[in-house]
C-alpha cells in the first residue's frame, strides 16, 4: 500500500472528504496531518517519514489569515525537509510535491520559478477530487522512482533499447548528480529535463506526428500502438509507469527497418501514412492535416495548445530555459496564437518579430 | 554662308566699338547667357510650376486640350511633349514673342485672341521653366494661315556663362505642318526622373490650374473671360509612356463633391463686410439661417469691416471620416466605403485652393500646405475630436478678383502670393469664417444628437418646462401688475408636482442602483468562500458515484453531479470576475476571450433550453479600448437574458447570434436573437432606466424577483457602453432573426494590443 501524507491546515475531517474519492484506488492511500505550529509540526514530520512513500504540502500554508494560525509557508517546510534529508535526519528520502485549491496556481507557480526546485510538482486540489487516476499514477512512479534511484544501478534505470544511444552530455551531467547523492535532485532532473521536454523521449501526440497521423480520425491508431509500437520502442524505465512516452530513436529505427530505409522526415505526412499503410495492412489511417496558417505538412512536432501535429517551420517556439543538448524545442501554432487558444503559455522573446510578420501576412491573406 | 556670317559677327563687334568710343559718357547694359540658369533653373523651384507655366501659355494661346507626354521618364533622359491646339506661332511671334525676354507681347495684348481670354502669366519669362526641366527644347508650331511649321532647336547647354546672349544662335528650319494650328514642345533629354506620384502631382496642378466653378457673379460676367476649367472650355490630357504603351493619368472623381457632409461658404462684399454660411441637408442647416458676419478686428463684440480685401469669395467641402451617418437625410447619406474613399483621396487632393482672377496659385492648398494654419490650430487647441478642422477635412477653394492687380501680386518664382496686408486680412478672414462655420457643425451635430436622446428623456425636458413654469410663476408675483389668475396657479402648481414625481423615480432608480451594488459585494464575498467547498463536494459525489447500485441512486447522484459541475463553473467565472474587479485597472479587453468564457457559462443552460448559439468573429485582435473585464460580464449576461426571455415569449426554438468585427476602428459587437422582437416605438426607450415589457413582479415577491425584470439592466449596459464613448442600439438584424443589438465600442490602439498581446504572450 502505496502511502502518501497531506500536510496542510485543514481539519482532518475537511480533508478527509476532499481524498475520499483518491482513496477509493486500489493501493494507494493519501493519509491528511493538520499541521499546527512549527515545532509540533517538525516532530510530526521526522515521525512520518519513514513511513511515508511521498509528502503532499498544501500551498494554502502560506496566504496567510487561515484562521488556523499557521504563520509558516509550505516553501520553509518543504527547504526544512531538504536540510534534514542532507543532514541525514531523515533517513530516506521520499518525494515533496505541492497542491494548491486556487486554479490559477500550477500555472502561475511553473511559471514563477521560485521555490521551484523544492518540489517535483505541483498539483491542483482538483486533481485529487476529480479525475485523479493520473494523478495517482504519477505519485506512485514517483515514489517508485525514488526507491529505483536509492536501490539500484544507473545501467537499469532507463531499460534503454538496444539501438538507442545516449547522449553523452545527458550521462556527463546524470553522472554528476548522482555523485552528489542527493535523490530528489536526480529523480527531479530525470522528470523535468528528460521526460517533461520532448528529446530523447516523446509523448503519444507527437508520436502520432511524426508518423504523420491523425489520432482521432484514425480508427486504427490504437491497434498500431498497441501491437506494433508499443513492444517496439516503448519507455519502460524509471517514472514510466507515471508517463507513457517512447523512445524518440528507438521510432526511427523502427521506421528505417520496418518501413522504409529512408527517415521519415524525408516524406510528407501523406506518404508517410501511405507507407503504413502499405507496410502494416492496417487500412484506417488517415494522415494528419495543416493547421489554418501552416505552409508545411512535414510534421515532426506538435502545437503545445491544441496537440495538433505541426512541422517545427511553421511553428513559434514556446519560452522554456536553455535547451540542453539532447533537448528539443517545443512550439505553437499561429492559429492557436489567435484563436487566444493558447492556455497561458509563453512565447519565446525570439519570436516577437516573427509574430508580427506572419500575424500581418495572415492579415493580408484575407484570411478573417 | 559661314564666312558670310562671322565676317557679319565681326562686323557688328567693330561697329559696337566704334560706337562705344563715340559714347564714350555712355554705357549700356549688356546679358549674360547665364541668365538662362537665374531665370529657369534657379528661380523655378518646382517642376510643377514648370509644367504648369507651359499649360497657361497654351491656355493664353487659345488652345482648347493640351496633352502632356512622360515619354520613358522613369530616370533621367526621357522626354516630355506638351501639345496644344493654340493659334500657334509665326516667324514673327517666335522673334519677338517667344525669343524675347521680357517680351511686352502679353502687355500689350492682354487678351487672348480668339476666345477673349484674359492673359494667364504676365511677367512673361514662363518659357525659362523649360530649361529647368530639360537640356533641350523643340518648339514645333504652326498657324492657321502658313502653308508649313516652323521648327525651332533651343540647346540650353549652349547658355553659358560668360557668353554674351545675343551671340547664341538657334536653329530654326520650315517643316511640314502636323495639324492646322498649335503648338508643340518636346523638352529632352528630361534632367531628372519623374516619379509616378510626381506625374500625378504635375497632373493634380495642371487639371486645377483655372477655377473649377463661377463663385461670384463679378467673374462671371467680366467682358474679359476668365476660364473655368471643364470638359468644353480647356481641358488637360495626361499622359505616362513607356515605349510603345501609353497610359493616361486620371483625375479624381469630384462626383463624391455632392455627397458632403457641409458646404462651407462666405465673402467679403463689396461693402468691406465678411460673411459665412453653412448648408447641410443631413444635419439641417439652411444657409440663409447659418448666415454669420464675419470681422475684421479682434474685438468680439463689435463688427469691424475689413480693410484692405474685397470681392473674395470661398467654397468648401466639409466631410468628417468615419461618422457615415452623420449623413443621413431621408435615407440617402454616404457608405463607410465611399467615406473611406473621400478620406483617402484627402491625402493628396484636400485643402484649400487659391484662384486668383481664375487662376491658381501654388502652392496653397496643396498636400502638406496649411496656408490657414487650420492643422496648426488642431494640433494645439483642445478642438472637438468630433468635429475635426483640418485640412484633409475640406475641399474647397477661395476665388480673388483682382483684375488689376492692385490686391495682391504673384512672387517671380511663382510659388505664392507676396505676403502684403491683403494676404494677411485674406488669411485672417478665411481662418475666422472656417472657425464660424465648424461651430454651426458641431452645435448642430450637439443638437441633433440631443434631440435623439430628448426621445429618451422627455421627462428631463418636461421637467426642464416645468421649472420654468414655476419660476414665471414667483416672478410674475413680483410684477404687481400682473395678477396671478388661478388658473396660473394651478399650472405651477401642477409643475411641482411633476418635479415631484420625476424626483421620486430618479432617487427611486439610485437606491436600486445601490441595492444592486450592494448585493454585488455581497456576492463576491460569498463566491470567494465557497470555493473551498468545491474538492469536498467534488469527492463525495464521486464516492456516492462509485458505489450507487440501484438505478434510481444512479440516476440522482448523476444529476447531483453534473449540477455541481455547473455550480462550480458558475461560482469560478463569479470568483474570476470579482477577483477582477477589485483590480481598478482598465484593460483592453479581447472579444473572442470574454465571449468564449461567457458561454462555457451558459452551455449547460442553454443545451439544456436547446439553445441554439452561433458566434462569428471576422478578423483576429479585436480589442476594445481599455474597460473594466467585469463589466463584459453584465453586458453578456443581460443581453442573454433578455434574448432568452424574448425567445420563450415567442415560443420558437430559439437561436441566438453573436458577430464581432472591426469597422473604422470600432469593434462592432452584433447579439441576435429570434424571439419577439422590439417595436419601433420601442427602440430607443429600450436603454431608459426602468422600462421593462416584463411583468411586474407580483406584491409577494421577493427582492430578487423584483430586481430581475427591474428594467434596469439595458440601463446599465448603455451606461457603461457609454462611459467609453461607444454606442448601443437597435440594429438591423440578418434573416432568421428578429432582434439585434449592436454595441459598438472604440477599438483599442495598437500599442495597446501589443502590449496586452506581449503580456499574454511573452513573460515580462
Amino acid at each position: 500500500m502505496m502511502t502518501y501524507f497531506l500536510l496542510d491546515d485543514n481539519t482532518v475531517g475537511q480533508s478527509d472528504s476532499i481524498l475520499r474519492k483518491i482513496n477509493l484506488s486500489e493501493n494507494f492511500k493519501i493519509t491528511p496531518i493538520q499541521l499546527t505550529s512549527w515545532e509540533s509540526d517538525l516532530i510530526k514530520i521526522k515521525e512520518i517519514f519513514p513511513k511515508a512513500d511521498g509528502i503532499i504540502l498544501d500551498w494554502r500554508l502560506y496566504e496567510g489569515n487561515q484562521p488556523s494560525g499557521i504563520t509558516y509557508s509550505a516553501e520553509s517546510l518543504a527547504q526544512h525537509i531538504r536540510f534534514l534529508v542532507n543532514d541525514k535526519q531523515i533517513k530516506r528520502d521520499v518525494p515533496v510535491v505541492l497542491c494548491s485549491a486556487n486554479p490559477d496556481f500550477t500555472s502561475s507557480y511553473e511559471r514563477d520559478g521560485t521555490g521551484h526546485d523544492l518540489f517535483l510538482k505541483v498539483y491542483s486540489k482538483d486533481d485529487f477530487s476529480g479525475d485523479s487516476e493520473n494523478v495517482v499514477r504519477e505519485l506512485n512512479a514517483l515514489s517508485e522512482a525514488f526507491q529505483q534511484i536509492q536501490n539500484s544501478k544507473l545501467s537499469d534505470w532507463f531499460q534503454t533499447p538496444a539501438d538507442v544511444n545516449i547522449d553523452s552530455r545527458l550521462k556527463n551531467e546524470l553522472g554528476d548528480l548522482i555523485d552528489k547523492k542527493i535523490p530528489h535532485n536526480i529523480v527531479k532532473f530525470i522528470l523535468c529535463e528528460i521526460i517533461l521536454i520532448p528529446g530523447i523521449l516523446i509523448e503519444e501526440d507527437t508520436l502520432a506526428a511524426r508518423l504523420g497521423i491523425d489520432k482521432s480520425e484514425s480508427s486504427d491508431w490504437t491497434v498500431l500502438r498497441e501491437n506494433i509500437l508499443t513492444p517496439r520502442f516503448v519507455y519502460k524505465g524509471i517514472l514510466s509507469k507515471g508517463w507513457s512516452r517512447y523512445w524518440a530513436d528507438g521510432l526511427i529505427n523502427w521506421w528505417k527497418t520496418t518501413i522504409n530505409e529512408k527517415h521519415p522526415q524525408y516524406y510528407s505526412a501523406d506518404e508517410r501514412v501511405e507507407m503504413l499503410k502499405n507496410k502494416t495492412k492496417l487500412s484506417n489511417l488517415v494522415a494528419a492535416k495543416k493547421l489554418p496558417f501552416c505552409l508545411s505538412n512535414d510534421f515532426w512536432a506538435i502545437c503545445e495548445a491544441t496537440r495538433q501535429p505541426i512541422d517545427p517551420s511553421d511553428g513559434l517556439r514556446i519560452q522554456s530555459n536553455t535547451l540542453r543538448a539532447w533537448q528539443e524545442e517545443r512550439y505553437l501554432s499561429l492559429s492557436s496564437i489567435l484563436d487566444r487558444k493558447s492556455k497561458g503559455i509563453k512565447l519565446n522573446p525570439i519570436e516577437k518579430d516573427r509574430l508580427e510578420y506572419l500575424k500581418n501576412l495572415a492579415k493580408e491573406n484575407g484570411q478573417k | 554662308m559661314e564666312t558670310n556670317r562671322e565676317e557679319l559677327i565681326k562686323q557688328l563687334k567693330a561697329l559696337d566699338q566704334q560706337l562705344e568710343e563715340i559714347d564714350k559718357d555712355t554705357v549700356k547694359f549688356s546679358v549674360d547667357a547665364g541668365i538662362i540658369d537665374r531665370l529657369g533653373r534657379e528661380l523655378v523651384g518646382r517642376q510643377e510650376t514648370a509644367v504648369a507655366e507651359l499649360v497657361k501659355n497654351a491656355y493664353d494661346a487659345d488652345a482648347t486640350e493640351v496633352v502632356l507626354t512622360f515619354k520613358n521618364t522613369d530616370l533621367a533622359g526621357g522626354s516630355l511633349t506638351i501639345e496644344d491646339n493654340g493659334h500657334g506661332m509665326d516667324r514673327n511671334a517666335i522673334k519677338n514673342g517667344f525669343m524675347r525676354l521680357s517680351s511686352t507681347s502679353k502687355i500689350h495684348n492682354p487678351v487672348s485672341p480668339k476666345f477673349n481670354r484674359k492673359r494667364a502669366g504676365r511677367k512673361g519669362i514662363g518659357r525659362f521653366a523649360t530649361q529647368r526641366l530639360g537640356e533641350k527644347l523643340i518648339i514645333t508650331t504652326q498657324t492657321a494661315d502658313s502653308p508649313t511649321a516652323l521648327r525651332v532647336v533651343i540647346n540650353w547647354n549652349d547658355y553659358n556663362i560668360d557668353t554674351d546672349i545675343n551671340l547664341i544662335s538657334n536653329e530654326i528650319s520650315e517643316v511640314p505642318k502636323e495639324k492646322p494650328h498649335g503648338t508643340t514642345l518636346n523638352i529632352e533629354p528630361i534632367r531628372e526622373g519623374w516619379t509616378y506620384a510626381e506625374i500625378q502631382r504635375v497632373f493634380r496642378y495642371v487639371s486645377d490650374l483655372l477655377q473649377p466653378s463661377y463663385l461670384s457673379d463679378r467673374l462671371k460676367n467680366s467682358k474679359i473671360i476668365f476660364g473655368v476649367q471643364d470638359e468644353d472650355s480647356f481641358s488637360v490630357v495626361c499622359r505616362k509612356q513607356i515605349n510603345a504603351e501609353i497610359e493616361i493619368i486620371n483625375d479624381i472623381d469630384k462626383s463624391f463633391f455632392d455627397k458632403s457632409l457641409a458646404v462651407f461658404q462666405g465673402y467679403i462684399d463689396d461693402n468691406w463686410d465678411g460673411y459665412c454660411s453653412v448648408e447641410s441637408k443631413s444635419l439641417e442647416i439652411d444657409s440663409l439661417d447659418s448666415l454669420r458676419e464675419i470681422s475684421a478686428g479682434r474685438d468680439r463684440k463689435e463688427v469691424e469691416k475689413f480693410k484692405y480685401v474685397k470681392n473674395v469669395h470661398f467654397k468648401a467641402y466639409y466631410y468628417i471620416y468615419n461618422r457615415a451617418e452623420y449623413y443621413l437625410h431621408d435615407g440617402i447619406g454616404i457608405s463607410s466605403t465611399e467615406l473611406k474613399k473621400v478620406n483617402d483621396f484627402s491625402k493628396t487632393s484636400s485643402g484649400i485652393r487659391l484662384y486668383r482672377n481664375g487662376f491658381r496659385v501654388a502652392p496653397y492648398g496643396e498636400a502638406g500646405d496649411d496656408w490657414l494654419g487650420l492643422d496648426e490650430k488642431v494640433n494645439m487647441a483642445s478642438h472637438s475630436r468630433r468635429v475635426p478642422l483640418s485640412n484633409r477635412n475640406l475641399f474647397g477653394f477661395v476665388e480673388i478678383v483682382d483684375i488689376e492687380g492692385s490686391l495682391f501680386e504673384e512672387t517671380s518664382s511663382r510659388e505664392g502670393l507676396l505676403q502684403n496686408a491683403a494676404f494677411e486680412e485674406l488669411v485672417d478672414f478665411l481662418a475666422k469664417s472656417f472657425e464660424s462655420c465648424r461651430n454651426i457643425v458641431e452645435s448642430s451635430i450637439g443638437f441633433l444628437e440631443k434631440k435623439a436622446k430628448r426621445e429618451q428623456h422627455k421627462s428631463e425636458d418636461k421637467t426642464q418646462s416645468d421649472f420654468e413654469t414655476i419660476e414665471d410663476f414667483f416672478n410674475a408675483n413680483e410684477d404687481t401688475d400682473k395678477q396671478n389668475t388661478s388658473s396660473q396657479k394651478e399650472k405651477a402648481q401642477q409643475a411641482l408636482e411633476n418635479i415631484k414625481q420625476t424626483l421620486n423615480r430618479e432617487l427611486g432608480e439610485t437606491a436600486m442602483l445601490r441595492v444592486l451594488a450592494g448585493i454585488g459585494l455581497s456576492i463576491g464575498e460569498f463566491v470567494h468562500e465557497i470555493r473551498q467547498f468545491n474538492p469536498i463536494f467534488q469527492s463525495e459525489i464521486a464516492v456516492l458515484s462509485k458505489y450507487a447500485d440501484a438505478d434510481t441512486l444512479k440516476d440522482s447522484i448523476n444529476g447531483l453531479s453534473q449540477n455541481f459541475e455547473q455550480f462550480r463553473t458558475y461560482a469560478a467565472y463569479f470568483d474570476e470576475t470579482i477577483r477582477n474587479n477589485l483590480k481598478r485597472e482598465l484593460v483592453p479587453i479581447d472579444i473572442r476571450i470574454v465571449v468564449r468564457d461567457f458561454l462555457a457559462i451558459i452551455k449547460r443552460t442553454a443545451d439544456k433550453n436547446q439553445v441554439n448559439i452561433e458566434t462569428f468573429f471576422h478578423g483576429y485582435d479585436l480589442f476594445t479600448c481599455p474597460m473594466h473585464p467585469s463589466e463584459w460580464s453584465s453586458i453578456l449576461f443581460n443581453l442573454y437574458s433578455n434574448a432568452n426571455k424574448a425567445t420563450i415569449k415567442a415560443r420558437v426554438s430559439a437561436k441566438i447570434l453573436i458577430q464581432v468585427k472591426e469597422e473604422n476602428s470600432r469593434i462592432v459587437f452584433e447579439f441576435c436573437d429570434n424571439g419577439t422582437g422590439i417595436e419601433d416605438i420601442h427602440k430607443n426607450k429600450i436603454f431608459n432606466a426602468f422600462f421593462t415589457t416584463s411583468t411586474p413582479a407580483g406584491r409577494n415577491a421577493s427582492q430578487n424577483e423584483e430586481l430581475i425584470g427591474s428594467g434596469l439592466g439595458l440601463k446599465i449596459v448603455s451606461d457603461i457602453i457609454e462611459s467609453y464613448e461607444g454606442e448601443i442600439f437597435v440594429s438591423n438584424p440578418p434573416d432568421g432573426f428578429k432582434t439585434c443589438i449592436r454595441i459598438e465600442l472604440p477599438k483599442a490602439t495598437d500599442e495597446q494590443i501589443k502590449e496586452q498581446i506581449n503580456d499574454d504572450l511573452f513573460s515580462a
